[in-house]
């Protein structure tokens, strides 16, 4: 029984059920306060109606975050973190998060052309989620989750599914395709040219 | 005036270089004879050059609420806010900004009047501030319509937070001012001008009927051309209008899956006449065959019939049966449905996924246990992703807390507990569900190093760690206090990266969040403010820190003064909110996934180290401030403030372990007694022996408040009396010399409790069935001799 509600920042201190989770980031405040402050209705939660408030807090299921950008043909969504507690996982939680932001960019007052976000080339799994829901590879990112030690990429030659990321995207009607790339997985850029 | 000389000045004031300080400011008042700021600054320094003998009465006969003097010089009022501050004058300190309005108003003191206002917590003077702003129209920007959508924000904080101390006619007026000042700003401009706008009505005229169709009207339209969360909520609330709810719902369904949505879109259904099976069609062609949608098949069944059909159950959990959700989902409906059904459903499916069987097992209608599931399933443990977190940890779970959940709870339970989860863990290593227990079992028995290696394999951070630090950081001075060690090391990174810098950006995020009018967010931003700022594990931490310097005979000054500094901010946040009365607990104990209702709100033994009530807290803090009182001679009126609040017996009988309580009584019995009962009191000490025998962290907990305790006093020039200081060095040598022999006592204790479990019959036959059978003891043994080295040192 999930309904859609807008993410407070107050949501952060009964959060442990999500983002406890290994591969779900755990960002300083001041980052949950910036888009809560830029974007305020792009940062929202799934919450479970049929937990039971005095057996525990946890009735969040998971949350996306995400933000406008770009100007011109480049006015798009970005989907910076998208998580779902594990109980609730499987039963296309993270879909509906991603359609839910879709329905809400393509209205006004966003009405942008296309969402993306970024993926590492070899997290197979949330590729092939982003596929299901129309997403598509736009261009490989070299070097994109480049260590410090790794350095920034001098070259687009030299690829590694596990330093580059797959921006991938999904157009609106007003995109007129222009978001889609056949051979996105083979067009390479670097990383400065992924800013907005 | 350059801000060079300023910060001399107060470069000066810190260094405590008043001589120089003052030839300096004695220049300056020559060279601006007329400049406000300097005669403030003057008297300034003559308060922190001798506070004891600054007369308050000057500074307040001057700047204070019936004062002579009014200044609209930015420099001075900021100062003189400080000043006040200093002296606990909370209203005084905002009080320079009103009157500096009345008789100079201008744009720019108003503003600055509205900054100190939202950081000192004061709603009313925010308010204040914000009415002023509004007479200052910038026609480019038009900010003026901001200024009355900030003034109603503030309004509705200061009912939020402070409600009980508004007066009648404040209730009465406040809304309504309020409310006209809003409607002159319409039509609002954005979605979140309409939200503040249906939340001043929706709160501060809850009963008007009116109001709530004004909220209906506003957002209809606005619904057509946005997918807005808020205002699909206001929606479900205020439109009472079936034929308008069947429709919106539909509508926003096309956008949305959301089940608050589909019910109303079944209520309102069967108030228009539609048929079940209608509606039941409408939903799936509106958000699709997915969970929620089958789950209103439940629903309807309830609101046409009352009761839930067997095809109902069964259309839901064909689908969900192996889902995680499931448990959860029909827990909710479990009294409605026949439970022999139930069970006859779920049999009709394959249950070779352990998620089918978990959910059977949580729901609590099954045969077979925890032990059978867990070997049924534990091939899975082998096939499964690594970042995926597998159901079997429902079973083991189950089989730990049934040893742990109790209060005569042994050494021989927990490593038991242990030894099974340490199994299981290295083969779902992601599991942070059993992780948790781990952490916490190794701290109950004092083995902080390995209880440390399973919280830094969790990566907690920011703010994870007000919420989660308590399960290895409670007491942590008396637990592990090895400077050296990760363990604390992390605790200050946090305390400098979470608690410093990111607490202190709260404030200008905040004002930011009003400029850039995110104006849903600032009341739910105000209220994590406070939650941080009085955060309880904050302020243990706080006073922990301190009493780790005692331990370790370390300058305390910095700490004392930056406490006394946050202390104040807790004063002010108190004085200027009602409702803000104890600590605010953000200590999250849901994640060990306990059924507090079951337990009916007691909790288990195992947490007893975490178990710190609101006052032990403040009692904490209070005993650094005896402290500090007795070295400095001084007694101060903030620490009898703080001991007039706390029901001193009450908590040092209720909520302290016995060696806090003996540490209070000595130094409150010197601040308060002249340390007369001194040597009875030391002498007491011989009772804590039971806990150097029975171990678990109360041992280490046990001796090192005492060291601590000893050392500070044996540093105290206050006590003159010669066989006192004789008998604090003789009991510290003892204390000393026994160490060695108490943790090795200790770490044999451990080892024969293993040894217990190991030829006792049910634990081990357990472990034998799980297939769990060898666990070596090494681990814990060296952990203990590492805290053993530590506490030698101190
Ligand atoms: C990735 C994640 C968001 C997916 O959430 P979810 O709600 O379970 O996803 P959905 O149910 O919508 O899955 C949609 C599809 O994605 C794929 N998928 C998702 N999780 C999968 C898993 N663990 N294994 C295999 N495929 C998976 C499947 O194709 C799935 O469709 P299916 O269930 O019909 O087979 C969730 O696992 C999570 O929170 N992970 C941690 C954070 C994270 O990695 N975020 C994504 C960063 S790019």
């Amino acid at each position: 029984m999930t309904t859609l509600q807008p993410f407070e920042v107050t949501d952060l201190l009964k959060l442990n059920n999500v983002n406890l989770d290994i591969l779900t980031e755990n960002f300083p405040v001041e980052f949950y306060f910036e888009y809560l402050i830029l974007w305020p209705n792009l940062f929202f939660k799934s919450q479970e109606t049929s937990v039971d408030s005095e057996e525990t807090k946890y009735d969040i299921s998971g949350y996306m975050m995400a933000k406008t950008e770009g100007k011109g043909q480049d006015w798009h969504s970005h989907i910076t973190a998208v998580t779902v507690d594990s109980v609730f996982r499987r039963i296309s939680l993270a879909s509906k998060l991603c359609n839910s932001l879709a329905a809400m960019v393509d209205s006004k007052p966003h009405d942008v052309n296309f969402i993306d976000l970024f993926v590492k080339c070899n997290n197979e799994l949330a590729i092939k989620l982003y596929e299901k829901l129309g997403y598509s590879v736009f261009r490989r990112v070299v070097g994109y989750y480049n260590s410090s030690e790794d350095g920034y990429p001098n070259t687009l030659k030299y690829i590694d599914d596990d330093k580059d990321a797959f921006d991938m995207r999904l157009g609106m009607e007003r995109d007129l395709g222009k978001s889609i790339r056949k051979d996105g997985r083979n067009f390479k850029c670097y990383p400065h040219d992924i800013k907005f | 005036m350059s801000d060079k000389i300023s910060q001399e000045i107060f470069d000066l004031i810190k260094s405590s270089n008043f001589k120089q300080c003052n030839v300096k400011i004695a220049q300056l008042r020559k060279q601006y004879p007329n400049s406000t700021y300097y005669e403030v600054l003057e008297l300034y320094v003559k308060y922190k050059h001798s506070p004891s003998k600054f007369d308050y009465n000057v500074l307040n006969t001057l700047y204070g609420l019936k004062g002579s003097r009014t200044s609209s010089d930015i420099k001075a009022l900021e100062l003189l806010h400080t000043f006040f501050l200093e002296f606990n004058r909370f209203e005084e300190a905002l009080h320079v900004y009103k009157k500096a309005n009345f008789k100079y108003p201008s744009f720019e003191i108003a503003y600055y009047w509205f900054e100190k206002a939202l950081n000192d917590f004061n709603f009313r003077h925010l308010g204040k501030a914000c009415l002023q702003l509004i007479k200052y129209d910038d026609l480019k920007y038009n900010r003026s319509r901001d200024y009355r959508i900030w003034y109603v924000l503030s309004v509705l904080a200061l009912f939020k937070f402070n409600k009980a101390l508004l007066s009648d006619q404040e209730i009465k007026i406040l809304p309504q001012l309020a409310y006209k000042t809003l409607i002159a700003a319409k039509p609002f401009q954005s979605t979140e001008e309409c939200v503040v706008f249906c939340d001043l009505c929706e709160t501060l005229f809850s009963d008007d009927k009116e109001k709530s169709k004004e909220i209906a009207d506003l957002i209809l339209p606005e619904l057509k051309t946005s997918v807005d969360l808020y205002l699909k909520n206001y929606m479900l609330k205020h439109l009472k209008d079936n034929n308008l709810l069947f429709e919106n719902c539909q509508f926003l369904l096309k956008s949305i899956d959301d089940y608050d949505l589909i019910k109303k879109l079944i209520v309102s259904g069967k108030q228009l006449d539609k048929s079940k099976n209608e509606i039941k069609t409408l939903i799936t062609d509106l958000v699709g065959d997915g969970r929620n949608s089958r789950l209103s098949a439940l629903e309807l069944d309830l609101v046409f019939d009352n009761l839930i059909s067997k095809d109902s159950i069964t259309f839901y959990l064909e689908k969900f049966h192996n889902k995680q959700c499931c448990y959860v989902d029909i827990k909710r409906y479990l009294d409605k449905i026949d439970v022999s059904i139930l069970l006859e459903i779920f049999h009709s499916f394959n249950d070779s996924d352990p998620i089918h069987d978990s959910n059977l097992f949580q729901l609590n209608i099954v045969e077979m246990d925890a032990i059978e599931y867990y070997n049924k399933h534990k091939n899975t443990l082998n096939t499964k992703p690594k970042t995926d977190y597998s159901a079997c940890s429902i079973f083991i779970l189950d089989i730990i807390k049934s040893c742990l959940i109790k209060d005569d709870i042994t050494l021989k339970d927990v490593i038991f507990s242990i030894s099974v989860l340490e199994h299981y863990q290295r083969k779902d290593i992601h599991n942070f569900d059993t992780r948790i227990w781990l952490i916490t079992l190794y701290t109950y028995i004092g083995c902080i190093p390995l209880a440390y290696f399973h919280f830094n394999e969790l990566k907690i951070k920011n703010v994870q760690n007000d919420t989660l630090d308590h399960l290895l950081y409670t007491r942590f001075s008396s637990l592990f206090p090895q400077k050296s060690h990760d363990y604390y090391k992390t605790l200050l990174n946090v305390e400098e990266l979470f608690y410093g810098m990111s607490l202190d950006r709260i404030p200008s995020l905040t004002r930011i969040a009003f400029e850039r009018r995110a104006y849903s967010k600032i009341l739910g931003m105000l209220e994590f403010w406070i939650n941080l700022e009085t955060s309880s594990m904050r302020w243990l931490k706080i006073s922990e820190m301190i009493q780790f310097a005692r331990l370790c005979n370390d300058k305390r000054g910095n700490l004392l003064t930056e406490m006394h500094k946050k202390w104040l901010k807790i004063e002010q946040i108190k004085c200027n909110n009602s409702s803000i009365k104890q600590w605010s607990d953000n200590r999250d104990f849901d994640v060990f996934r306990l059924n507090m209702k079951e337990l009916s709100g007691r909790k288990p033994k195992i947490f007893d180290y975490m178990d710190i009530a609101p006052d032990l807290i403040t009692l904490n803090c209070a005993k650094e401030f005896i402290i500090e009182s007795i070295s400095t001679g001084e007694k101060s009126a903030q620490l009898e403030k703080i001991l007039n609040t706390i029901d001193l017996s009450k908590t040092l009988n209720e909520s302290t372990t016995s060696v806090e309580k003996w540490s209070f009584d000595i130094f409150f019995d010197i601040y308060n007694n002249n340390g007369d009962n001194l040597r009875k009191l030391l002498n007491e000490s011989s009772q804590f022996e039971e806990s150097f025998t029975k171990g678990t962290w109360l041992m280490s907990h046990t001796y090192l408040t005492q060291i601590s305790t000893l050392k500070t006093l044996d540093n105290l020039k206050r006590i003159k009396d010669k066989n006192s200081k004789q008998l604090i060095k003789q009991k510290l040598r003892d204390l000393r010399d026994r160490v060695d022999t108490i943790y090795i006592n200790y770490s044999k204790t451990l080892n024969v409790s293993y040894e217990n479990m190991i030829k006792g019959e049910k634990y081990s036959c357990i472990l034998k069935q799980l297939n769990f059978q060898e666990f070596s003891m090494e681990d814990i043994s060296s952990s203990i001799l590492t805290v053993r080295k530590t506490v030698k040192n101190l």
